[in-house]
């Protein structure tokens, strides 16, 4: 084979174009930390990079739509906590009221408390999460109980849903008749504490006997109600807890995909750095001879 | 017979060849560095002996030589191996022109990256569910627009990008003609320069290099076919049509680009065919986004404010049921779960109601000229929705409160739906892409693969035609190419042939002298 200087040249230009080509691709991916810079370095790769990072995008928005709804729940479940409290008020104050023997003065006396617990039930019929009424269904805008006849309004019948997985709603809320009784009805809890305040005030110990079977009817609907936010609230616990493992998995996934091996690179940068070095002494060596420097 | 002084005639004829000789090695190493250049030989030859054939032949014995002298100073080159480059060489140029396509194409879809087209669509797709976790929430309204508007105007910067690359290489494809024309000139005006030189014992050696070179730098422009005639002339073909035949070039134009095999030229065209690709997928998606066609389910029934046709049997709140197919009348509030058929996001937001009065039938797209056809130039926001964030119709209800609709403001039915599409399996029109069916998301990353895919293959590609162009030229320096120390060794050769020639002359010259000055003076 012919040698020229030329062909040493254009060889030694080559080789050097090629081993400075790998570095810079190394370095890149050493400064980044990133395996794959465009579409072209990996077309299979990138498909699944870009799915991680949606999905990963997408699960930060469930989680905050499932401790959204924690928050309703929790709010709605310490609202239940109160209603409870406040028939179980009634209903010690009843029973007093309800024995014949107590003087009629002090029926009026418990009137009174009953007609503040009754308007504590109001407003806790009129709480409110983040600005939006709990128990007026869809119409959060609303307040669903007026203080002159609550238990005549209706609240609205929709159904306040929270995404949790691309294709997985829970039901949030309640509506205020599914927990304090159908509007209108005689077992509306407004209109209990209506009757109670009318026997007591009329002196009805009999009356009034009957009312705590109706009190006792709307404690077990707030129960029922106390006992599905618990459920709810499990449910929504743990998808938080599901969601949290998934993205957990899928960072694990992104980075197998997406990351570079810093030794793998660290080695690789350095055996390109060594053959780099190599070709550049070698070409300035061998370039260097000629007949010319022997010739007399 | 020879002459007396034949000696000298023949160290004579070898001083003058040698110098020849010398001077050509001079030459060589001259042009050592000189891209395109060939080698030169002098082909030396023995002039012919005494005696030669003829009427009368001396009876002296035996063929007497008679020095030395060149025939001709030819160039060292094989067209073969010319052949060989030009052809790796105008790969190479197309696929060059390919890659750099590619990476411009990537650059502007900035994919992986937190700004690319695929982070600004998650955004959109997060903003309606922070929509959709609170519809009267003033500020996911905001974020939705915000993310809406983000999205177009990424869409509308990407098709800013791709006109930009087509006109880039537009103007290439002209200039290559220009370029083209040019150097078909020359290798003509070369053509008849060559032919005008070139005669017995004549090469014009350096001038056929000089139309070489133009020829390859031809074959990075075009494909290129070269013959030569018998006249020494080239007559070139590029694309197909004949450009270069003896003194006369033709004119091209860019019309002959679409002709191109290879070449940069035919790497112009068919990355303009490529974007063009990118473009109708790239439209193909947000027409589907916005107005294919899909079906929805509203879970918790709907209220209609214009008669509608659901796909299932549904049941009014008064108790009649509806069956699928039949009309329901405007005004009804549905209270099972219905299923329509609608034209994709905007089609969805139609059904939706705004707040405060329930205005309906509001899309949530246009399109800037007003086109029933959606593409990624000319998308935008409804102005507006973008101009009254209560415009975005996220609720399916409302309610009628003295003569006037009231919309339920906690309803997020629509806004529900809407996150819904992200997930909708969606056909794509078969015209614009072979992407039969999925999601908007699934087409983009397929899309984004594709694209990754082609430009991986580009850029393998170049490499390929690097290595074989580059081992082209190698053997083509092999043959060619001025090797210093083979010419200083033939520079020492030649050296002393001339010291050598010059010695002999001196030896015959003494010679003369004891014949005519020395001989015969015995006794003057």
């Amino acid at each position: 084979m012919r040698v020229t200087s030329m062909m040493q040249n254009t060889q030694l230009l080559q080789n050097l174009r090629n081993n400075n080509r790998d570095i810079i691709d190394w370095q890149n991916k050493l400064a980044t930390g990133q395996r794959i810079h465009r579409p072209g370095d990996d077309p299979v790769g990138i498909g699944y990079l870009m799915r991680y990072n949606s999905e990963l995008n997408r699960s930060s928005e469930f989680l905050e739509n499932a401790q959204t709804g924690l928050g309703y729940l929790n709010t709605m479940d310490e609202l239940m906590q109160q209603s409870s409290d406040v028939l179980k008020r009634a209903r010690v104050l009843v029973q007093q009221a309800a024995n014949g023997t107590m003087p009629d003065d002090n029926r009026k006396q418990v009137a009174l408390e009953i007609q503040q617990l009754k308007e504590q039930l109001v407003m806790i019929g009129n709480s409110t999460f983040a600005g939006r009424y709990l128990f007026n269904g869809q119409k959060t805008d609303v307040p669903p109980y007026s203080k002159t006849s609550p238990h005549l309004d209706q609240t609205d019948a929709g159904v306040i849903f929270m995404n949790v997985s691309p294709s997985v709603s829970v039901p949030i809320s309640l509506t205020g008749e599914q927990i304090f009784g159908q509007a209108g009805t005689a077992n509306n809890v407004f209109q209990v504490f209506d009757d109670i305040l009318a026997h007591l005030n009329g002196n009805q110990p009999d009356e009034l006997a009957k009312d705590l079977e109706k009190i006792d009817q709307c404690a077990d609907r707030i129960s029922n109600c106390w006992a599905e936010i618990g459920a709810r609230t499990n449910r929504l616990e743990l998808v938080e807890n599901r969601i949290e493992d998934q993205i957990i998995t899928l960072q694990k996934l992104r980075a197998e995909v997406g990351s570079v091996d810093t030794a793998e690179v660290i080695i690789q940068l350095q055996q390109k750095e060594n053959v780099l070095q190599a070709s550049i002494s070698v070409g300035a060596r061998i370039m260097q001879v000629s007949l010319v420097d022997y010739l007399r | 017979m020879t002459s007396t002084f034949h000696g000298l005639e023949t160290a004579k004829r070898a001083l003058l060849t040698q110098q020849v000789a010398l001077q050509t090695v001079g030459h060589n190493i001259s042009n050592a560095a000189t891209v395109g250049y060939s080698r030169q030989r002098v082909n030396m030859v023995a002039t012919s002996p005494l005696e030669m054939p003829a009427f009368r032949n001396s009876t002296m014995p035996g063929q007497i030589g008679t020095g030395v002298e060149y025939d001709s100073i030819t160039r060292i080159r094989d067209s073969f191996l010319d052949l060989q480059f030009r052809r790796e060489n105008q790969t190479l140029a197309m696929w060059e022109v390919m890659e750099q396509t590619f990476t411009s194409i990537e650059g502007l879809l900035n994919e992986p990256s937190d700004s690319g087209l695929r982070a600004v669509m998650d955004k959109f797709w997060n903003s309606l569910e922070v929509l959709n976790r609170d519809p009267s929430l003033l500020s996911a309204r905001i974020d939705l627009i915000g993310a809406a508007v983000n999205l177009t105007d990424t869409l509308n910067s990407i098709d800013k990008g791709l006109t930009d690359i087509t006109s880039d290489l537009e103007s290439n494809i002209t200039a290559t003609t220009v370029q083209i024309n040019s150097l078909t000139q020359k290798i003509a005006d070369l053509n008849a320069l060559i032919k005008r030189v070139e005669g017995p014992n004549q090469n014009a050696n350096d001038l056929r290099d000089q139309r070489d070179l133009l020829v390859d730098q031809l074959s990075e422009l075009v494909d290129v076919n070269v013959s030569t005639m018998a006249d020494g002339s080239y007559t070139i073909v590029v694309a197909g049509v004949t450009v270069v035949e003896g003194n006369d070039s033709v004119q091209i134009d860019e019309g002959i680009a679409d002709q191109a095999s290879s070449g940069k030229l035919a790497g112009y065209v068919r990355s303009f065919a490529e974007v063009e690709n990118v473009r109708t997928q790239l439209n193909a998606m947000v027409s589907t986004l916005v107005t294919g066609e899909m079906k929805v389910t509203l879970g918790n029934g709907y209220m209609t404010s214009q008669p509608m046709v659901a796909e299932n049997n549904v049941t009014l709140s008064d108790g009649t049921v509806i069956p699928g197919g039949q009309t329901i009348p405007a005004g009804s509030t549905i209270v099972s779960p219905a299923e329509f058929k609608v034209q994709g996001f905007n089609g969805l937001h139609r059904l939706g109601y705004t707040i405060p009065d329930a205005e309906t039938d509001i899309p949530f797209f246009t399109t800037e000229n007003g086109d029933a056809e959606f593409t990624i130039g000319n998308i935008r926001v409804n102005p507006v929705v973008k101009n009254d964030t209560n415009k975005i119709a996220a609720s399916g209800k409302y309610e009628i409160q003295d003569g006037k609709r009231v919309t339920v403001r906690g309803n997020g039915d629509i806004s529900f739906a809407l996150t819904n599409v992200r997930d909708y399996v969606f056909t794509f029109p078969s015209n614009m892409t072979t992407l039969a069916s999925g999601t908007i998301d699934d087409f983009f990353r397929a899309f984004v693969g594709n694209l990754g895919t082609l430009s991986n293959n580009a850029t393998q590609n170049v490499r390929n035609s690097q290595d074989l162009t580059y081992s082209a030229e190698l053997m083509r320096q092999q043959v060619s190419g001025v090797s210093l120390d083979e010419e200083l060794a033939d520079m020492i050769r030649f050296q002393h042939a001339y010291n050598a020639a010059a010695r002999n002359m001196t030896t015959v010259d003494e010679m003369l002298d004891r014949i005519i000055n020395q001989m015969g003076i015995v006794g003057r």
